[in-house]
């Protein structure tokens, strides 16, 4: 797995929603594949027939009682909204015309 | 030797009538006043508001209350990733300047109705991704032993607020070792618990397989009192465990009894190297549990290892995910000049610092298509295998005792520039994080100035007790027996303003 040492950092910080200057895609790919390159030694362990671990402490997940209790209030949610109206988030138009 | 209980005096002193509540306070705030903003400590200061609940309750007759309230009148400082409406929670950093919460969480509100005085939001890594409190967006914040060098992090902040004494005790959060690590390299107790003892609702989300909220104080009983209060049940946090705490209190002086015939694990060989001050810190500890009848066992940790590399694959592709929803629609930073969705989304996400980006990056890496199953997966498959390893040490011992850090507090920008040499500051906190253990860290030593050797002050090193799952009364017996054995002088020299 780990002999692809070279990553396609922008198609990366794409599907991250992020973007990236040609300098911090420079800096950040190859910090990125140093990174990858420090932790290939994972590829020397034996995992065959193990689990993965999704959740670190197996013990029942509780159960509560399914009751109904209030939500938080919407205006104090659209407060804290960068751009709101009346009673939605405000996001730029996504239809055209 | 007396038991070590700031938190415990501050509380008995109240209710004898010696002080008066306030007076705590009073302190605490002397030291913000006098070295918070130089040492970088917090990211938002509340004495005001500190003073204000300090008179509510003095309005409901202090004396009885003090008895009442197991927190009464102690000042805290609660680290800026945990919402507490009426001060901004901003994680560090810019994305969410400014950002009013419009909840609190069960931590905070938990602290408060136990009578303690929040003084402020302190300073923490970015998203709480760093282990020296220099990726903060606010500025770094400094270890009050010696300000050329980092506190650690990410709960830098809060480590040195307890340390430099501008609160009796703080909430820090603990994601791969980051309450364990600056605990150590300020000189105080910090408690990582068991994953879903204390709950994470309110906490802002960076690992949430791993993510635990914990106590931090100057000892073990203190730090006890702080994780009595706000640990337990929370039923907004689908992660909490229903198990009951045990009376840690209690366990905190339980004395040197605790400890004949404890089975203590030492490791057989580190997965990295130690700085000798750390090692023969942690072998003083040793002969000490030893000198008071405890069984010294060697054991192995086999995968530990790998464990820096299944940590970072893990932390950052749920990092990843969790941070997917700084999209600048709901809450937080947007860009102003966006003509489409895609646009605002990517334009608002550049308020990320270089770090959160690079661990976005790395993580959006390890889960993307036709390499999922080479990393994410694999990752999870090799903490599996650390947990076993774990659960075979535990079929021997009773307790692990380990180093907390690999090296004593290093300097400011000494590792800013390479992440991997950054990374390995947690070699021995996220074995425990993986598993989902608690670990508790303490001072064992100070290591003195020596100037010779470039190191201008004194420096704490910590040492790290992990148990199995649920035994945090264990971690506080043993520790406080062996704070007690120990005697390690923590105390500052706070006239000399860290300046030495």
């Amino acid at each position: 797995m780990h002999n692809n040492k070279h990553v396609d950092i922008q198609a990366v910080a794409q599907l991250a929603q992020l973007e990236l200057t040609e300098q911090q895609a420079r800096d950040f790919g190859a910090q990125l594949e140093r990174v990858l390159e420090a932790f290939a030694a994972l590829d020397a362990v034996n995992v065959e027939g193990v689990e993965p671990t999704t959740h670190p402490v197996p013990l029942p997940c509780p159960r509560r009682a399914d009751e109904v209790t209030p939500s938080m209030a919407r205006e104090r949610l659209l407060d804290a909204a960068p751009a709101r109206d009346e009673a939605s988030f405000v996001v730029p138009r996504v239809i055209s015309g | 030797m007396a038991v070590r209980d700031e938190i415990g005096a501050a509380l008995a002193a109240l209710a004898s009538g010696e002080a008066v509540l306030g007076d705590a306070l009073d302190g605490c705030a002397e030291q913000i006043e006098a070295r918070a903003a130089d040492l970088g400590v917090f990211i938002s200061v509340d004495l005001d508001g500190a003073r204000a609940r300090a008179a509510e309750l003095i309005e409901r007759d202090a004396t009885r209350l003090a008895d009442a309230l197991p927190l009464c009148g102690v000042p805290v400082a609660v680290k800026d990733n945990m919402t507490l409406p009426g001060l901004p929670t901003t994680c560090g950093s810019r994305m969410l300047e400014g950002w009013q919460p419009p909840y609190e969480a069960t931590i905070v509100e938990r602290l408060r109705a136990a009578g303690a005085l929040v003084v402020g939001k302190t300073n923490m890594d970015e998203f709480a991704m760093g282990s020296s409190n220099e990726n903060s967006a606010y500025g770094p914040c400094k270890n009050p032993w010696d300000p050329e060098r980092v506190p650690g992090g990410s709960s830098g902040g809060s480590a040195a607020a307890v340390a430099a004494r501008m609160a009796l005790g703080a909430l820090g959060s603990d994601t791969g070792g980051s309450i364990r690590q600056p605990a150590a390299f300020c000189g105080v107790v910090g408690l990582k618990p068991t994953y879903g003892r204390i709950s994470r609702y309110g906490l802002v989300a960076f690992a949430s397989s791993l993510d635990q909220p914990g106590p931090l104080a100057r000892d073990v009983k203190s730090c006890a009192r702080l994780y009595a209060v706000v640990g337990g049940h929370d039923r907004r946090d689908s992660t909490s465990l229903t198990h009951p705490l045990g009376d840690v209190v209690a366990a905190a002086s339980a004395g040197e009894g605790a400890i004949d015939g404890l089975r203590v694990g030492v490791l057989s060989q580190s997965p990295v190297q130690v700085a000798p001050e750390v090692a023969s810190g942690v072998t003083r500890a040793t002969r000490a549990l030893a000198e008071m009848g405890a069984e010294l066992h060697e054991i192995t940790l086999p995968h530990a290892e790998h464990a820096l590399a299944t940590y970072y694959l893990i932390c950052t592709a749920e990092a990843s995910s969790n941070l997917a929803r700084y999209d600048g629609v709901r809450y937080g930073h947007r860009a102003a000049q966006a003509n489409d969705l895609g646009a605002l989304y990517r334009q608002s996400r550049a308020a990320f610092g270089d770090e959160v980006k690079r661990r976005i990056l790395l993580g959006t890496f390890a889960l993307s298509a036709g390499y999922h199953d080479d990393y994410y997966l694999r990752a999870q498959k090799v903490r599996t295998l650390i947990r076993r390893d774990f659960e075979k040490c535990f079929s021997q011992c009773d307790v692990l005792l380990l180093p907390t850090t690999p090296t004593l507090p290093f300097r400011r920008g000494e590792k800013t520039a390479d992440p991997v040499a950054m990374y390995q500051a947690d070699a021995f906190t996220v074995p425990a994080s993986l598993a989902g253990l608690p670990a508790l860290s303490m001072p064992c030593a100070v290591a003195p100035a020596a100037p010779e050797q470039g190191r201008a002050a004194p420096l704490p090193v910590g040492l790290q007790l992990i148990a199995p799952a649920l035994e945090e009364a264990r971690l506080f017996s043993v520790a406080g027996a062996l704070e007690a054995a120990l005697d390690v002088d923590v105390d500052i020299d706070i006239a000399a303003g860290g300046d030495a």
